[in-house]
C-alpha cells in the first residue's frame, strides 16, 4: 500500500519508480494499492495507465475496507 | 659466327652450347650491340656448312638484327606500360584509401556551422583534417600537414591520424594529445620527415575552445564584434622530431559569428608566374573583407586561382577549414505564439542541479497565479517540471555549471513559458506514447515519461 497524501511533488522520475515497483509486485503476485493522490496527480496516474494496475483508494480506511 | 667446335676455350656457357649440340653461334648485331645469338645445329648431311651456308647465314643475320630488336623494343615498352598503368591503377585505390580516412561528413556539431575542402597536390597526399568526438559533448579538430607530398606523405598521414586518433581515446587536452602522439611518432617516422597539426577541443555547450599546436599554421579568427583578427597562437614543435616535447595549451570563446580558418601551407604559398607567394597577410585581408556569410572557402579558392594564374600545377596539397559560430535556432516556435501580441512576465535562469527543476516549477507557477485556472495551473507545473528536467539532463548534459534559461510570456489568450538549454547530448526522439503494458513486462525501461507527459499538458 503506498500512502501519498502530503506529496506535493512528483515527476517522471516517481513514475518509473512506481512502475518499476508495480512490476516486481506482479511478479511475486501482490497486489499495489494506493490512497491519498491529489486530483493532479490522480489524473497523471490515469492518463499514465498506472490506475489500470493498482487502485486509487481515497484514504488509508477506504483502502483497508476495498482489501 | 662462331664454330663452336673451333673454339679453343673451356668456359660453362661453351659446354652448355657443345652439349646441347651446337654448330654455329650467329650474333645478331645491330649498331654496335649484340641482340640475339641464333644456334645452328649440324648439318643434316653431317657435312661441314659450306662458303655457300655461311654467306646466307650472314646475309639473315644483317635483316635479322634490326627487326629482333625493333620487336624487343616494343616488348619492353609494353612491359613498362603495363607497369605503369599497374602503379597508376595502385594511386587510384591509394587515394580511395585516403579518402576514407578523411572524414566525409558533416559531424553533429550543435550551434556551429563547419566547412571544409581537401585537394592534394598528386593522387594522394600529405594533409589531413579530422573531426573527433569527445567525451562531454566535446569535439576535437585536427589539422595536419606532412613533409612532402605523395605516396611518402600518404604514408606518414595514415600513421599519424590513426596516432591521433588513438591518443584522444581517454583525455579531452589537446596538449596532452599531442604530447601522446609525439612519443608514439618519433621511433615511427623516418628521419627528415616530420608532421605540423593543430589541434581544438571545442565545447559546444560552453562555447570554449582549447587549443595546441605542433608547429603547424597558425588558425586565424574573425572576431563577429570588432571585425578584427586573431592569430591561435601556442608553442609546440611539429610531431616526430624530438620525444618528449611539451605542446602549450591556450584558450579561447567563440562568441556568435566569430569563426576560424583553419588552412595548411598550400593555400598561402602558392606562387604566380613572378614567384611571388599569396601570402599570410593577403590571407588575412581576404578573410576580413569577406565578412560575415557563407562561401570563405570558395572566395579564398578563387583568389588563389586568380593569384597563380591559369594553368597554374598545384604545388602542394592544400586543406582549408572554417568553422563558425551560428545563432541558435528555435525549433518549435508556435505559429500561433508568433500572431499574437506577446509581453513577457518574467525571465530568469538556473544552474543545472538535479532537483532545480522544482525551483524553475514554483517560480513560474509564481508568477502565473491567477491567470490560469487552479487546476490547469497543476498541469502547466508539471509540464514545466518535465521540460526542466530534460533541459538539465539532456540538453546540458547534467553539467551543473551550465545554464538553463527560463522565459514566461503572455498575450490575450495565451500564456507560454519556454524553457531552454545548450543543445548538447544526442537529439531527443520524438516523444512515443510510452507503453505501460511493454514497461511492467520488463521489456522497456520504466523511465521515458516525461517529454510524452509534457506534451500532453502543453496540448490540452
Amino acid at each position: 500500500m503506498l500512502n501519498f497524501s502530503g506529496v506535493t511533488y512528483m515527476n517522471s522520475t516517481g513514475i518509473a519508480l512506481i512502475v518499476g515497483l508495480l512490476a516486481q509486485a506482479r511478479k511475486q503476485k501482490r497486489r499495489l494499492v494506493t490512497f491519498g493522490l491529489s486530483d493532479h496527480y490522480r489524473e497523471i496516474f490515469e492518463i499514465t495507465r498506472l490506475s489500470d494496475f493498482m487502485t486509487l483508494y481515497a484514504s488509508e480506511q477506504a483502502a483497508l475496507a476495498g482489501e | 659466327m662462331l664454330e663452336i667446335n673451333k673454339i679453343k676455350l673451356d668456359s660453362p656457357a661453351l659446354r652448355a652450347l657443345r652439349g646441347a649440340g651446337v654448330a654455329l653461334a650467329l650474333p645478331l648485331t645491330n649498331q654496335g650491340e649484340l641482340v640475339a645469338l641464333v644456334n645452328i645445329g649440324p648439318r643434316n648431311s653431317e657435312q661441314e656448312f659450306s662458303s655457300d651456308d655461311r654467306e646466307l647465314l650472314r646475309k639473315l643475320a644483317a635483316h635479322a638484327a634490326p627487326a629482333v630488336r625493333i620487336a624487343l623494343l616494343l616488348e619492353a615498352q609494353r612491359r613498362e606500360t603495363e607497369e605503369r598503368e599497374r602503379i597508376q591503377q595502385e594511386l587510384q585505390v591509394a587515394q580511395l584509401v585516403q579518402k576514407t580516412l578523411l572524414p566525409s561528413e558533416i559531424p553533429d556539431v550543435p550551434g556551429y556551422n563547419l566547412a571544409w575542402h581537401y585537394q592534394p597536390a598528386r593522387a594522394v597526399g600529405g594533409d589531413f583534417y579530422d573531426f573527433i568526438a569527445l567525451r562531454d559533448g566535446k569535439v576535437a579538430l585536427v589539422i595536419a600537414d606532412v613533409t612532402d607530398k605523395g605516396v611518402p606523405a600518404a604514408l606518414v598521414m595514415a600513421t599519424t591520424r590513426a596516432t591521433l586518433r588513438a591518443a584522444c581515446r581517454d583525455s579531452v587536452s589537446p596538449g596532452e594529445i599531442l604530447g601522446r602522439a609525439n612519443e608514439y611518432l618519433c621511433p615511427d617516422i623516418p628521419p627528415k620527415m616530420f608532421v605540423t597539426c593543430f589541434m581544438a577541443v571545442l565545447d559546444t555547450l560552453s562555447h570554449t575552445m582549447v587549443y595546441a599546436n605542433a608547429g603547424h599554421d597558425v588558425p586565424y579568427m574573425l572576431r563577429a564584434s570588432d571585425g578584427q583578427i586573431g592569430e591561435l597562437r601556442a608553442r609546440g614543435m611539429p610531431l616526430g622530431l624530438f620525444a618528449g616535447m611539451p605542446y602549450e595549451e591556450k584558450q579561447l570563446t567563440m562568441a556568435e559569428g566569430d569563426r576560424i580558418l583553419f588552412y595548411t601551407d598550400g593555400l598561402v604559398e602558392a606562387h604566380n608566374r613572378s614567384r611571388d607567394m599569396l601570402g599570410f597577410g593577403e590571407v588575412q585581408n581576404l578573410i576580413r573583407a569577406h565578412g560575415a556569410g557563407s562561401g570563405l572557402i570558395e572566395r579564398l579558392l578563387a583568389a588563389q586561382a586568380e593569384f597563380t594564374g591559369p594553368g597554374w600545377e598545384q604545388e602542394d596539397d592544400t586543406t582549408l577549414i572554417v568553422l563558425e559560430r551560428v545563432a541558435p535556432q528555435v525549433i518549435h516556435e508556435d505559429r500561433a505564439m508568433k500572431a499574437d501580441d506577446w509581453s513577457r512576465l518574467a525571465a530568469f535562469e538556473t544552474t543545472s542541479e538535479p532537483g532545480n527543476e522544482r525551483e524553475v516549477m514554483r517560480q513560474v507557477a509564481g508568477v502565473i497565479g491567477e491567470l490560469l485556472p487552479a487546476k490547469q495551473l497543476e498541469r502547466l507545473k508539471t509540464a514545466v517540471a518535465e521540460a526542466t528536467m530534460n533541459a538539465i539532463e539532456h540538453g546540458n548534459n547534467n553539467r551543473p555549471e551550465l545554464m538553463v534559461g527560463v522565459e514566461v510570456a503572455r498575450s490575450a489568450s495565451q500564456i507560454a513559458v519556454r524553457i531552454s538549454d545548450h543543445g548538447g547530448g544526442p537529439a531527443v526522439p520524438e516523444p512515443a506514447v510510452p507503453d505501460l503494458d511493454a514497461k511492467l513486462a520488463g521489456l522497456q525501461s520504466p523511465r521515458g515519461w516525461g517529454s510524452s507527459s509534457s506534451r500532453n499538458w502543453s496540448m490540452r
